[in-house]
């Protein structure tokens, strides 16, 4: 009897919601059809397919119901077939395709729920707690303040010649990695190396999270990313700009920025005839700047490379960040006029363009409000130029994105552990020494 | 069908090398095992179109020399080389 009975109910409600739909499904049946109908008519039909969805759900429909029952799957999902679902299904056409698609994502969230959830995580950026940051954090290196104890040992360790040269001391997980001899271009006197100032875009970069909530968001670049390569005659804008645009994503990547429209401030170090300056665009005050220790006026060499750069970045601006694009495309790169230039220094540019990416925050210096804690060219200032060095070697070592301080720090205690006598022989001519073992041709 | 033909070629014929610029870009190259890596070095440096004196190629953590052989170094097959700038600046140019 019970069979029966259940397959005439499931029968009505086929028809019932078949109706609904404007096409008639029906497979037979007619006098259920008709009390369907009523039913449906009553204004009441969601009540009553329920109640009969339940009892569906509560005893298995045999192998007939499942067949009356395909032409309104059909118009749902298929894939929600099962005979348990079917008190779900059943329900007003409306409710069956909500629930379908319910359902779907159901499905979907099972197979996939790890991906979803790594997803969910990415999203969600991490930052530090305001007492953290910037200005209860001291983010850049002071001048004319002590010297601390480990600063003083990594120096003289650095400068002491020992190890073999081309041993990585610095290590990042973004594929750049530092041999020592490269930092130990840090000693006064010498030329310094341009992965030295590759390295100090990276722990810049790695500290902008630390930024206060009134500081721009900058982004410091490698240096020569725009290096020589790029500035061939026979290099197209084209290529360049596609160089360019691989090179800032491969950038940005080691920031806490995901497009360029999140940043305020690009800085892009450039070695051009084995001198180092800044351009640096500052998207929220709208200038484009040449940042040089060098006095005077910009050779025409140079302001031609720094025309070429700006090229480079406003077609890259185009395409990512349309609205800056008819703002910079205009401007001219300016030359920014400081107190602390120089005329007579032929060796510390990679200092100055280290310091001067460390402290600009696009705030113009006549206006006295950009102060490197530089004093004007005199012997002074060559004291805080050894200075700087020392620190900024150490803050490069010690730095959170090193991987390497480990065995850094092992090199270091190995060293400290030698005679007094072998150690004065190896600081000995370190100035030359250092410029031998960087210069040695291969 | 390649990894095939690599292996059956009796070892110390010839060596893929990967070398790897600071931007992440890989390029791989195919020499044989006596060829002095100046060959390599000219090949990186042509198509980078930067001198060859201002790369410096680095294979664990030791520089390569020009005349130096993957035999020598005892390369194995997908190793990897890196290339880094090697130069500095003071302010001499300007």
């Amino acid at each position: 009897m019970w069979p029966e009975i259940i397959k005439e109910l499931e029968k009505a409600e086929q028809v019932a919601s078949s109706k609904k739909d404007g096409a008639d499904h029906g497979v037979g049946g007619e006098e259920e059809k008709d009390a369907g109908g009523e039913k449906a008519k009553d204004g009441k039909p969601d009540g009553e397919t329920t109640k009969k969805g339940g009892e569906d759900a509560n005893e298995p429909p045999k192998g007939e119901s499942d067949t009356a029952g395909q032409p309104a799957k059909k118009e749902g999902n298929e894939a929600a077939g099962q005979p348990a679902q079917q008190g779900e299904v059943f329900k007003t056409p409306e409710k069956e395709t909500k629930k379908d698609s319910e359902k779907q994502e159901f499905i979907g969230e099972d197979l996939n729920a790890g991906d979803q959830k790594k997803k969910r995580q990415s999203k969600r950026t991490t930052h530090p707690a305001e007492p953290l940051c910037s200005p209860y954090m001291q983010r850049v290196v002071q001048i004319k303040t002590k010297t601390e104890k480990i600063e003083v040992r990594i120096a003289e360790w650095m400068f002491s010649t020992v190890d073999d040269p081309w041993v990585f001391i610095f290590e990042t997980s973004f594929s750049t990695n530092l041999s020592r001899v490269f930092l130990e271009s840090l000693h006064p006197n010498l030329y310094i190396h341009v992965q030295v100032l590759t390295a100090w875009s990276l722990v810049l970069n790695s500290e902008e999270v630390y930024r206060s909530k009134g500081s721009p968001a900058r982004v410091f670049c490698p240096c020569n990313m725009l290096g020589e390569n790029n500035f061939k005659p026979k290099l197209n804008k084209k290529t360049c700009t596609q160089n360019f645009r691989q090179n800032i994503a491969a950038t940005l990547m080691t920031t806490g920025f995901e497009t360029i429209r999140k940043v305020d401030m690009l800085f892009i170090p450039i070695l051009q005839n084995k001198h180092y300056y800044i351009v640096c665009f500052d998207f929220k005050g709208e200038d484009i700047k040449i940042i040089d220790n060098m006095k005077g006026k910009a050779k025409a060499q140079k302001m031609a490379r720094a025309k070429r750069v700006k090229e480079i970045v406003c077609d890259y601006l185009e395409v990512e960040y349309p609205i800056m694009h008819p703002k910079m495309s205009p401007l001219e790169p300016e030359i920014m006029k400081m107190s602390w230039q120089t005329e007579k220094n032929f060796v510390d540019c990679g200092v100055f363009a280290m310091r001067h990416m460390e402290t600009h925050t696009g705030k113009h210096v006549s206006k006295k409000e950009w102060d490197s804690g530089l004093s004007k060219e005199s012997p002074e200032q060559d004291k805080e130029l050894v200075e700087l060095r020392h620190k900024y070697l150490s803050k490069i070592l010690l730095s959170d994105i090193n991987l390497a301080k480990g065995e850094m720090m092992e090199l270091l205690e190995k060293y400290e552990k030698m005679e007094p006598e072998k150690k004065e022989e190896c600081k000995k001519n370190a100035e030359k020494k250092i410029n031998d073992r960087l210069n040695k041709k291969y | 069908m390649s990894a095939n033909d690599v292996d059956k070629k009796p070892a110390g014929e010839h060596i893929n090398l990967k070398v790897k610029g600071q931007d992440g870009t890989e390029v791989f190259f195919k020499i044989k095992r006596s060829t002095q890596l100046k060959k390599l070095m000219n090949a990186y440096c042509d198509r980078q179109s930067v001198e060859i004196n201002s790369i410096a190629f680095l294979f664990d953590g030791r520089r390569l020399r020009a005349e130096q052989t993957p035999d020598e170094l005892e390369m194995e097959e997908g190793d990897e080389i890196d290339a880094m700038l090697h130069q500095t600046g003071g302010g001499f140019g300007f």
